[in-house]
């Protein structure tokens, strides 16, 4: 009796296991495909939304595609506001921080890699260790510091705090041990400098880890909000996350103009999104080297 | 320190040990002898290290470690840009304990780290377990990423608009299902959710690729012993791969512990710390009590208190991370 009712359990597991087995693949494809569109869905509502009137992205129920295709909010986005100069404050302080980034950096990686000076291995470890003070302490001094300086609402001040990135010189050192030492040493006997070996072989070779670096820093510049926001007082110094949290603040304003709101909103995203489809996997690395111990 | 580091340095570099031994049995003051021990080559790479260094040390020095200390300093002050700085000892720390506005963004911060947190790992390991074996899943593994490379900003306006209560996606969405779906960011009972749910939603992408770097380092035999010995996936899933994978999940919740307080951009955007002050967040009050209202020595002390915590946080992460873990490589 006992044994019959456990080989009935037996058999009832096994057809449960069964199904199961059927089961788990359509579960995985679901749960991936749902949880695509919920990332995708609002992207496309932005863009499809930034070529509708006002009227038609109020309407009730919301309809996915505009009853009638309205390129003119992309014209309205610069009569608003001055668009065209946010953009331009975006794309210097991108580059100024950028490649003040990859010089200071990897100057200071390519030292704790290769080059052995007294204090090295100390300074490597102070260096890191300042990752993990939260910059909203130092935000207000480091303010004061630039308004000392006489840097507010100016590009310098945008953009040269930002060319310090800890987790880049990290990155680049653990590229440059990687390469082979002999290219080095055989430049040493040439009689080469350690400035000429820096910049003449080093660098050259690392070309894909300054990509990855340098994506980042331009990425984080890019998408910045709380440092233009303490440093650009004046409307025509802002960048454009700035530029548009201000505006998205004004709610009065967003009720009458949302469709070119969205579509400026979709113009400011999209240099980086295009850059990302391209270069995807030097994206995807850094980042997650960083989010890594 | 400068014998014991193996690896590469110059050519010079490995012609050290004779020289240093010869200089060393010369004679000389201590300085003279210390000084000859150190030869040329590497005389000049104590040069050259500290000249490479100095770019990195100098944007340290001012814009992190003096701003750190001038910090510290401010908090035990009453000081703005213009009128006042007056020394108050630790009047400012008093004063943030009883003030109830701090505390209760400090309130709003634990509600939001109780949603986010659970629900970013469940999600974000659901996805990645779901996403690392099916078909196309670089396809889905960059459509996932899109967020975390779009801004902030432009996440929390397209989101506000998302949350309208008439012609909203979600609201939109629920529609169709037939539920009357509430004003989100309108309402006090809602708001600190669906901001929330935006931070969910914008940080799968990063911690699935996160993920998916611990499951690839689980070695696959693990998965046939078991498979031998007749375990089922949800039991692989429960015994191999969730203790394997207890380093990446700690690391993720030190992390999001730490980017609770600092979470700025998404409320700031999406509600501004409303209504009625129910997205209110650490990082908002200070913005708020610094650049609104110029109160610098008060912000300060919020700022050293939010410090403080990270810093606990971080300690905590590196003493329990020894015991807990399992670091099985």
């Amino acid at each position: 009796m006992t044994a019959e009712r456990f080989a009935n359990r037996q058999y009832t597991l096994s057809i449960l296991d069964e199904a199961r087995r059927q089961f788990f693949p359509v579960i995985k494809y679901a749960l991936v495909v749902a949880g695509g569109i919920g990332t995708a869905l609002p992207f496309i509502w932005m863009v499809l939304s930034s070529f509708k009137t006002n009227a038609d992205i109020g309407r009730i129920p919301m309809h996915w595609f505009p009853t009638e295709w309205v390129p003119q909010n992309y014209a309205k986005v610069f009569e608003i506001m001055p668009f065209a100069r946010f953009y331009l404050n975006s794309v210097i302080v991108g580059v100024l921080t950028t490649l003040g980034a990859l010089l200071i950096c990897s100057m200071a990686a390519y030292a704790f890699a290769r080059i052995r000076f007294i204090g090295r291995d100390v300074m490597f470890m102070l260096i890191l260790a300042t990752i993990m003070i939260p910059w909203w302490v130092t935000l207000i001094p480091a303010y004061l510091v630039i308004r000392q300086l006489g840097w507010l609402n100016t590009y310098q001040g945008l953009a040269v705090p930002g060319m310090l990135n800890i987790m880049g010189i990290f990155l680049l050192r653990q590229f440059f041990r990687t390469i082979p030492p002999d290219i080095e040493d055989a430049a040493f006997v040439d009689g080469a400098s350690r400035l000429q070996i820096y910049a003449r072989i080093v660098l050259p070779m690392a070309k894909p880890a300054l990509l990855t670096v340098g994506l980042m820093t331009l990425m984080g510049s890019w998408n910045s909000l709380v440092w233009p926001l303490v440093i650009s007082q004046h409307e025509s110094m802002r960048t454009l996350p700035l530029g548009l949290a201000v505006l998205a603040n004004l709610a009065g304003w967003v009720r009458h103009e949302t469709g070119a709101l969205l579509a400026a909103t979709f113009l400011s995203i999209l240099p980086i999104v295009v850059i990302y489809m391209f270069l995807q996997q030097y994206f995807i690395r850094g980042l997650a080297l960083s989010g890594l111990k | 320190m400068l014998v014991r580091q193996g690896g590469h340095g110059g050519v010079g570099w490995r012609a050290e040990d004779g020289m240093a031994s010869r200089a060393a049995k010369g004679g000389g003051g201590l300085v003279a002898r210390v000084r000859a021990r150190i030869p040329e080559t590497t005389r000049r790479d104590n040069i050259a290290g500290w000249l490479f260094i100095a770019p990195v040390l100098l944007w340290i020095t001012v814009f992190t470690a003096y701003p750190l200390l001038s910090s510290l300093f401010l908090s035990f002050r009453e000081w703005d840009p213009l009128f006042t700085d007056k020394y108050v000892g630790l009047a400012n720390y008093a004063e943030l304990m009883e003030d109830r506005i701090f505390l209760l963004a400090y309130r709003n911060a634990l509600v939001y780290a109780a949603i986010t947190i659970p629900l970013g790992l469940v999600w974000g390991m659901s996805v990645a377990l779901a996403v690392q074996h099916i078909r196309g899943r670089a396809f889905f593994r960059a459509l996932y990423f899109l967020p975390t490379v779009t801004s902030s900003v432009a996440i929390a306006i397209v989101w506000s608009f998302a949350y309208n209560q008439d012609y909203g996606l979600v609201n939109s969405l629920l529609r169709y299902v037939g539920v009357q779906g509430p004003n989100w960011l309108g309402h006090t009972q809602w708001a600190l959710l669906s901001v929330s749910l935006v931070v969910v939603w914008a940080g799968t992408g990063f911690w699935m690729i996160v993920f998916l770097a611990g499951l690839l380092d689980i070695p696959p035999e693990y998965y046939d012993a078991a498979k031998v010995d007749g375990a089922t996936s949800w039991q692989s899933l429960w015994r191999i791969t969730l203790p394997l994978m207890s380093p990446t999940i700690f690391y993720y919740i030190t992390n999001a512990l730490i980017t609770v307080w600092i979470q700025f951009e998404i409320p700031f955007v999406m509600t501004g710390g409303g209504p009625a002050n129910a997205t209110l967040m650490p990082a908002l009050l200070l913005y708020d009590e610094a650049w609104e209202r110029f109160k610098m020595g008060y912000a300060s002390a919020m700022a050293w208190v939010m410090a403080l915590i990270i810093f606990i946080i971080t300690a905590l992460h590196f003493s329990l991370s020894r015991r807990w873990v399992n670091y099985d490589r």
